[in-house]
């Protein structure tokens, strides 16, 4: 395929094909990025309306907020967290879910679940769960004789923090390992049997074989991944709506309370710019690992 | 078998564009004059409530249509706000806040949304809490006052003889509960994000703290007062006299379900309390209602809150708004109102004259001078408050932190 | 997790090890639905009960049609198939011709667009919220379906064209060649030619923007004010929390939300995968 030609042609005959995409681009992503930008620079009342330009205040306010700098560390962890240990299951459950036994397709099945019910629906339930007073964890705990007496996961900053991310890696595992399935099944059968063959092994002949193999699909995955994980913001706001305090917000939900809990939507516009900023860091990354040319030549 | 299915999403989805295309272009077509309402849901009664106000309404004003919205308490805030930014302001609002709009010039004078008779029955000491820069900007609708609200069977078979008047007492009767039932926690402190500033009110107001000075124009949140309450609380929670988790506790799906459930022993409630406890599976609890426990010399304090209708500019609706306002403030219909709010203090002195005699509702309205109120009038105030909303779900962790970090956010507010 | 495929001697072994594995693996990623199922059917008063029973004292399947008589999720579902398959078909008539033409054409802003297109994949519109916000709010489209709907298909697009791409770009360019001998004009060629072959792709995108579209929360939590507006997934969210929440109602209807999506995903799993395959790996 990669000998393929393209039919070369002027980018004005380019229009009609790309015009309805390009104004969807242009008109709705892009736009509200400039509008961002500008509201970051603008004094807005408490009720929302704009009472002229602020210069760099929002962002004094922003760097001023006592509770910045804790957000910018759980996004971090939040991030890191979740992409790694999602990225580490993902392998081993695309393999089981490649592998062939009874049950295989209940398997995938199950694991399109998650992926199928919106973030709201599973941290809806997810909040169910954890409930001190009437989750069935509790109980379970309790049956167990792990706990004594009901505990608030949710309730408490540091549990609350790992709970979210306990769901975060849930909710992320479908995709990733449905991807890395689609890598494991477009390696051709007879690398496959040789890399079982090799008598050197399991283990080495599968890092040595099939995991290269498997890279681009890991490294797009895992990306894609970051950017979700990134942005996702049911989960937290569904759960714990960043609480208690701003003990579990991330970026995303701690813009979204400046803006409409704490009504300073110009602090909140900066702080969306500062998040742009990283999305944007992101996108480099993505750029220089995946060699996306390349890619996109091949 | 897939091309066919292709093509019946297909047909389906046209059907779904246009459609939409035409839900979108629907409200072009009017000759009738639209307003619209974002009402506070104070109960589940309130969407019923409204409903049928409406249709009648509406078929006693043909030309005038009624947009109704009914929002939690938490949400509400962010939609009026979401709304007004949008340029799809709302006509009339009923929530707990007035000020900031009033400040930025969006909300009719009281007197021109509502007819002078209706004006007049207002209660005066609320049209008082009404106005911004001396002239009101909101209709007050309701009122409540607050008391302390004890299980009289868990307090009595814990051998706690009255309800605790001090804190010293407080903290006695809520071990000797813990001891007799360990199933159940004395105290119920909800300090979610539903009315947190309430519990933080009520208790520093215990200790002699107030919110505002006004003389020197100033928040006074970071203070020794609200300090020692807060940390009066902090040793509740850590003995674990207090349900597990008081930061992510809300009222009504938490402190309050747990006192109708006899779990709670104790809890801050309101005049509205009974009302929801018959609806909420709590009709068999004994209760008492006595004063707040205050802090050692101090006296006992309630908390006062009120309400507002407002009304809109940006549509220039005032004649609907005004003819809307006074259908509801009409006699039978605001008792309709305050049976679906549930056992509130009525905001007119022809309601109140009743409620005045009103078993239950009764003691507050004569509560009502020793009430301490959020300082509504201030622009500012909404910003604060939702400061200490926050900030109190990590008070019981920190409480110093906490403080400073509120002062500073109603100090910014207060200097916008 | 070891998985033992090399010695014959212990396949079957193996064999019933994996299915235990795998079945345990599946039970834990269904753990929290299963778990909404047995609230789902449990009677109100069963609901709060500290501590809470395992399964429900009677199973009251009937909550499942009861729910659109206690909550308005009639409406929230109407209103959601209703943003969910216009997002999908118009995310499909920007995607699909964009998509096929830089499969098949190189010209001088190829280059440019598809880095576009990359940068608006890794936006969300969570980042920039305000700024739809204030956007739509100038296009008087806060709280309209429309809004909703422009807004989910234009930030699916990326995803879209980038599949779609790939999927043109398998099929071999030779058959157009063919067919363009033939005398075919170009659109004919891409109507009668390429659009069928690449059917499995254009599935694939179609249902993955349904989906965006049908569990998408942030924006409409954001826009979309009023309730006969709202899409299930804020209505379900905004249930939560300050009244009594009729939990056994509220989880009966979030699984009937998830089922159509599910069946959904079952339908394509198929392509799902060579989807991924070709938007991802080659």
């Amino acid at each position: 395929m990669s000998t393929q030609t393209y039919k070369k042609g002027s980018s004005w005959a380019a229009l009609p094909w790309l015009g309805p995409a390009l104004i969807l681009i242009f008109g709705f992503v892009l736009w509200p990025m400039v509008e961002l930008f500008l509201m970051s620079f603008r004094k807005v009342s408490v009720s929302g309306l704009i009472k002229g330009w602020a210069g760099l205040d929002n962002y004094r306010a922003l760097l001023d907020n006592s509770d910045l700098a804790g957000t910018l560390k759980r996004t971090l962890i939040w991030l890191v967290v979740i992409v790694f240990f999602t990225m580490a299951i993902s392998l081993p459950l695309a393999q089981l879910m490649n592998a062939k036994f009874r049950g295989q397709k209940f398997l995938r099945y199950s694991i399109i679940v998650p992926w199928a019910a919106s973030l709201v629906i599973t941290a809806t339930s997810s909040k169910w769960i954890l409930d001190p007073y009437y989750g069935i964890l509790n109980t379970i705990l309790i049956d167990l004789r792990i706990i004594k007496e009901p505990i608030d996961l949710l309730g408490d900053p540091k549990s609350a923090f790992i709970c979210l991310l306990v769901v975060g890696i849930l909710v992320s595992l479908p995709f990733t390992s449905y991807v890395l399935l689609a890598g494991l099944q477009s390696i051709p059968q007879d690398i496959l049997e040789a890399a079982k063959v090799d008598g050197a092994g399991h283990w080495k002949g599968y890092w040595a074989i099939i995991f290269p193999l498997l890279r681009p699909a890991f490294l797009v995955g895992a990306v894609i991944n970051a950017v979700y994980v990134f942005n996702s913001f049911p989960i937290i706001w569904v759960m714990t709506t960043g609480g208690p305090g701003y003990e579990t917000d991330t970026t995303t939900t701690f813009a979204y309370k400046i803006a409409f809990r704490d009504q300073d939507i110009g602090q909140s516009a900066s702080l969306a710019v500062g998040n742009f900023l990283i999305i944007l860091v992101f996108i480099m990354l993505f750029l220089k690992l995946s060699k996306w040319k390349e890619l996109d030549q091949q | 078998m897939m091309k066919r299915n292709i093509r019946r999403i297909s047909a389906f989805a046209a059907i779904g564009l246009a459609a939409s295309l035409a839900a979108t272009a629907a409200p072009a077509q009017a000759a009738v004059v639209t307003i619209k309402l974002v009402m506070a849901s104070y109960t589940d009664a309130m969407t019923p409530y409204y409903t049928d106000l409406i249709t009648r309404f509406e078929a006693a004003n043909p030309g005038i249509k009624v947009e109704l919205d009914v929002v939690a308490w938490p949400e509400i805030g962010q939609k009026v706000k979401t709304l007004i930014a949008s340029g799809q302001s709302p006509d009339i609002v009923n929530n707990d806040e007035f000020a900031g709009e009033a400040a930025d010039g969006l909300l009719y004078k009281a007197s021109e949304i509502v007819s002078p008779s209706t004006l007049a029955d207002i209660i005066p000491a609320f049209m008082t809490n009404s106005e911004y820069n001396g002239v009101a900007y909101a209709v007050p609708d309701l009122a409540s006052a607050r008391a302390f609200f004890y299980n009289k069977k868990i307090l009595a078979g814990a051998g706690v003889k009255k309800p605790p008047a001090t804190w010293a007492e407080l903290t006695a009767a809520a071990k000797a509960i813990k001891k007799k039932y360990p199933n159940v926690y004395p105290l119920g402190l909800p300090l979610g994000v539903e009315e947190a500033q309430a519990e933080f009110t009520v208790w520093g107001g215990g200790n002699g703290a107030r919110l505002y000075d006004t003389k020197k124009k100033k928040y006074t949140i970071n203070t020794k007062a609200y300090l020692d309450s807060l940390l009066f609380l902090k040793s509740l929670v850590d003995q674990k006299l207090t349900q597990p988790n008081p930061g992510k506790t809300n009222r009504t799906d938490g402190a309050w379900t747990l006192f109708a459930k006899g779990k709670v022993a104790m809890v801050d409630g309101g005049v509205f309390l009974p009302d929801w406890l018959s609806k909420n599976g709590g009709k068999a609890i004994k209760w008492g209602a006595a004063p707040f426990p205050h802090a050692p010399g101090k006296s006992d304090v309630t908390l006062g809150v009120q309400d507002y209708f407002k009304g809109y500019k940006a549509n220039g609706r005032v004649v609907e708004i005004r003819k809307f306002l006074d259908f509801l403030f009409i006699a039978d219909n605001y008792q309709g109102f305050l049976k679906a709010a549930g056992g509130f203090i009525p905001a007119t002195k022809s309601a109140g004259v009743k409620a005045a005699k009103d078993p239950i509702i009764g003691p507050y309205v004569a509560l009502l001078p020793k009430a301490i109120f959020y300082p509504g009038t201030l622009g500012s105030w909404a910003a604060c408050k939702s400061a200490i909303i926050t900030h109190m779900g990590t008070a019981m962790l920190n409480p110093q932190r906490s403080l400073t970090a509120i002062q500073k956010k109603c100090d910014a507010a207060n200097r916008k | 997790m070891k998985l033992d495929m090399g010695h014959k001697t212990k396949r079957r072994i193996s064999q019933t090890g994996l299915s235990v594995l795998g079945i345990t693996v599946a039970l834990l990623f269904l753990f929290p639905y299963v778990s909404m199922l047995l609230t789902a059917v449990k009677p109100k008063s069963d609901i709060t009960d500290i501590p809470p029973t395992y399964f429900p004292k009677h199973w009251e399947w009937d909550n499942f049609i009861k729910v659109f008589q206690e909550l308005p999720f009639g409406m929230y579902i109407r209103s959601t198939i209703l943003i969910s398959v216009s997002t999908m078909i118009l995310g499909l008539l920007a995607s699909i011709p964009a998509g096929y033409y830089v499969a098949r054409n190189n010209f001088r802003l190829r280059t440019p667009f598809l880095l576009l297109v990359l940068v608006t994949q890794m936006f969300s519109p969570t980042t920039l919220l305000i700024g739809i916000y204030r956007e739509m709010s100038s296009l008087h489209l806060v709280n309209s379906y429309l809004g909703l709907i422009i807004i989910n298909a234009s930030f699916n697009l990326a995803f879209s064209v980038w599949i779609l791409s790939s999927f043109f770009k398998s099929i071999p360019i030779e058959i157009e060649e063919a067919a363009a001998i033939d005398g075919a004009s170009r659109f004919q060629t891409f109507r009668k030619i390429s659009l069928p072959l690449a059917l499995p792709g254009i599935v694939t995108t179609a249902i993955f923007t349904f989906i965006a579209a049908w569990n998408e929360y942030v924006v409409a939590y954001t826009l979309a004010s009023s309730p006969s507006k709202q899409p299930f997934s804020v209505g379900l969210s905004l249930l939560i929390g300050y009244y009594e929440v009729k939990w056994n109602y509220l989880f009966a209807g979030s699984l009937i939300a998830i089922i159509p999506v599910f069946i959904l995903f079952v339908m394509i799993e198929k392509y799902l995968v060579s989807g991924l395959t070709a938007g991802s790996v080659k």
